[in-house]
Parts: C-alpha cells; sequence; structure tokens
C-alpha cells in the first residue's frame, strides 16, 4: 500500500466533506499542516476544519502556484498574487481566517497587505463607508487624545 | 441589498490586518468603530512602534502599566509638533497701519511724514526696517540744531482705532541715531522673546542745503532726506522681523484678537 502517490500525496477533507488530493510539497506550505506531517499523527486524510471547500481550493490554488513557481520569474508570482487576492471583502477575510489558522504565512501576508492598501491613505469617513457600509457601528467616544490627534493630522 | 460588498472584518482579521499597516493609518483606523479601535489600538502593536519614535516616553509604560502605549505615541506626536510649532501669522498686517513721524525744533515743527503701511518698501530679510523718503527740498536741519531735537514715532491703525508710541525722544541722538527706551512688555507668555527691543530712528541727512553754501562752516544746513525707522533687539543688535513686531503691535492695537 505504500505507493509512492501515497507518500507524496495528502488528501485535505474540507469542513464540509470535500476532499482534496494534494501533493505533499504543496500541502506543507501549511506550517500546521507540516507539523502534522512531521509529528506523524497524519492519517491519509487530514481534515481542515473551519475551512469549506471554496476557500481551501483557493488555498490550494495559491499554494500550487507559489510550489510551481519557486524558479519562476519572481514578478509573475507578484502578478499572480494580486490577482489573487483581487476578490470581494467576505472572501477576502475567510481567505485570512484559514490562512492565519492554517498557518500559510506567504498567502497571510499578501491578503493582509491586500486590506491593508484598501485602508491607507483614506479618511475615516471613507474607511467607514468601504467597510462598514450600511452596518450600525458603535463609535468611539472616550479616547480624548487620540481622536484629537487624529483630527488635527489626518481628517 | 445596498451594502453587499461592504462589511465589516471580523476583529481575528483586523487584528492581523493591523499589523500591516503603519501608525499613522493605524491611527485613522482606530477612529472608525468601537471594534476597529479595540484591534488597532493593542499594546502588542504599538509598543514596538512608540519604543522606536518616542524610546524615552515608551519607558513611561514601567512607571505606570496602565497606560497604553497608543496613548503614549499620541503624547509624543502631540508634543514633537508643539515644539516645532511655528507661531501663528498676525491678523494684523503692515496694511492695517499708518506710521507718523514728527520732528520738532525745541518748539517748532521742522517735519511730520505720514506714511500707510501698504507703501512701506519691505526689506529684503523681512525685518522690520524701514526707509521713508522725505520730500526734503525746504526741510533743513544745522548742526546746531540737533541737540534741540524731539522726535515721535507713532503707528496707527487704520481708520484711527489705535495708536501705539513707538518712540519719543529728544537730544541729538548719536551719529543721526535715536533709540527709544525699551518697548513695554506685552505682559503676557508669548512676550518671552520680546525682551529688550528698543524702536530706532535715523535721520538720512544729505549734502548741505543751499543757504550754508557759502559759509563753509558748521552753521550749514542739511536736508533731510530719509528717515528709517526699524525695530531692534538689543540682545542682539539686530532688527527684529516683521512678523514679530506685528504680532507685539497686536497686542496693543487689537486686543481683542487675543
Amino acid at each position: 500500500m505504500s505507493s509512492s502517490l501515497e507518500k507524496n500525496m495528502l488528501i485535505l477533507r474540507s469542513s464540509d466533506g470535500e476532499e482534496f488530493i494534494v501533493p505533499e510539497v504543496v500541502a506543507v506550505m501549511s506550517k500546521a499542516i507540516k507539523n502534522m506531517v512531521e509529528d506523524e499523527c497524519a492519517s491519509n486524510t487530514i481534515p481542515v476544519p473551519n475551512v469549506d471547500a471554496n476557500i481551501l481550493a483557493m488555498v490550494i490554488e495559491f499554494c500550487k502556484k507559489h510550489d510551481e513557481s519557486e524558479a519562476e520569474a519572481a514578478s509573475d508570482l507578484k502578478t499572480f498574487d494580486s490577482e489573487f487576492v483581487n476578490r470581494g471583502q467576505e472572501a477576502l477575510y475567510d481567505l485570512i481566517t484559514a490562512a492565519n489558522f492554517r498557518d500559510v504565512k506567504e498567502l497571510l501576508d499578501a491578503l493582509c497587505q491586500n486590506v491593508a492598501e484598501m485602508i491607507k491613505g483614506k479618511s475615516v469617513h471613507h474607511i467607514r463607508i468601504q467597510f462598514l457600509g450600511y452596518q450600525l457601528f458603535e463609535i468611539l467616544t472616550s479616547n480624548f487624545i487620540w481622536n484629537i490627534w487624529c483630527d488635527r493630522d489626518f481628517d | 441589498m445596498a451594502s453587499s460588498g461592504s462589511s465589516s472584518p471580523p476583529w481575528q482579521v483586523l487584528v492581523l490586518v493591523a499589523n500591516h499597516l503603519d501608525p499613522k493609518t493605524l491611527a485613522i483606523a482606530s477612529c472608525v468603530s468601537k471594534s476597529w479601535f479595540i484591534s488597532m489600538s493593542s499594546d502588542h502593536l504599538w509598543q514596538p512602534i512608540c519604543s522606536t519614535h518616542f524610546p524615552s516616553l515608551s519607558t513611561l509604560h514601567f512607571a505606570d502599566s496602565t497606560v497604553p502605549y497608543h496613548h503614549l505615541y499620541a503624547l509624543g506626536r502631540i508634543s514633537a509638533k508643539h515644539r516645532l510649532q511655528k507661531p501663528r501669522k498676525p491678523h494684523l498686517s503692515l496694511n492695517n497701519l499708518m506710521f507718523t513721524i514728527d520732528v520738532h525744533n525745541n518748539n517748532s515743527r521742522v517735519f511730520t511724514v505720514l506714511k500707510l503701511g501698504g507703501e512701506l518698501k519691505t526689506d529684503p530679510n523681512g525685518v522690520f526696517r524701514f526707509d521713508i523718503d522725505v520730500d526734503g527740498e525746504k526741510i533743513l536741519v544745522g548742526d546746531d540744531d540737533l541737540g534741540g531735537l524731539r522726535l515721535a514715532w507713532n503707528v496707527v491703525l487704520e481708520g484711527y482705532k489705535g495708536v501705539f508710541t513707538m518712540m519719543e525722544c529728544r537730544g541729538r541722538g548719536s551719529d543721526g541715531w535715536w533709540f527709544s527706551e525699551e518697548l513695554p512688555s506685552p505682559g503676557c507668555c508669548s512676550g518671552g522673546g520680546r525682551r529688550g527691543w528698543r524702536a530706532g530712528l535715523r535721520l538720512g541727512l544729505g549734502g548741505k542745503g543751499e543757504s550754508g553754501g557759502g559759509g563753509g562752516s558748521g552753521g550749514g544746513k542739511m536736508k533731510v532726506e530719509k528717515v528709517g525707522v526699524g525695530v531692534l533687539s538689543i540682545v542682539s543688535w539686530r532688527y527684529v522681523s516683521v512678523d514679530d513686531v506685528l504680532r507685539y503691535l497686536q497686542h496693543f492695537l487689537m486686543p481683542s484678537h487675543l
């Protein structure tokens, strides 16, 4: 049974039960999975709780590309990354949560940097429009110095 | 739904994104809402920022650990700003002023000059020093007269709404110069730099007038061609900047603006 396929491939099971067959080198880009594999507590199938099939597919796509293109030009990878992170906010948040939980550093950095760019250079008002929309939120009134400082310098 | 596409990131995501923000953006983002503030203001984020920018302030945290680092950073920013802050532009401008210079010899008037501030030639170095031309054909001062001169320089606020006497002195002066007593202190803390100011006045005496031409002795009279006025600091013996003097005059001429 210990074929080469079994040795080099891992099966990841998403929270909603879908299974993905992934080369080990790709799967271990997740530190969490790497630790499991190294500790040999990984059976054939590795459950990935809290990450649904949709998001897991995206994470795998990212890792595969980064694995394949290690030799490729860095600029190609950059283009891929910037296209990869160009998604709706909900998907971004789910991906960030998954990347953090599974400890995929490259993905986490690329995603967080993308959200950071969406915040940078905007006023408080514009951030509220972009990220809160029509949601209700609680405004901070207590932190006097902080608010003065923000108003004076930046608004 | 109209708001589709915009939803606040969960706090875990905010905390992760916060690691990628600079202090300025963090400060703005923390004003967005209470939950953003909680995610963007943790000591974990701000301790390294505060230690880098304000190492001496970050040690305050050891004295009182209840003071958050973001607060110390804000204090550091504010105090750094105050240090760099330049005094505000004066409300008063030269255009609002009028200079009058009056010279008497004993009890007879030698001449009076009235000059609108807007017509003054400003010094290229921005100091409060002006040369005022005098139509001096008929204004003659003899060397003997100098001892009996009385000079007055007043600054009048437009519409005669206020007046400040820069100088009022008598005597022969020295080398064509007359100086006022030390100008009064404006009596407020912002006057710190103004101590030791004096107004100075110089008569620009030209060649001898015709009446003295024949005599050639000390009795010859000289034309007054120019009057120079200015404000000097007696500490450095330098002219004071226009803005500093305007701020000073503002205190006396426009007290309601303080």
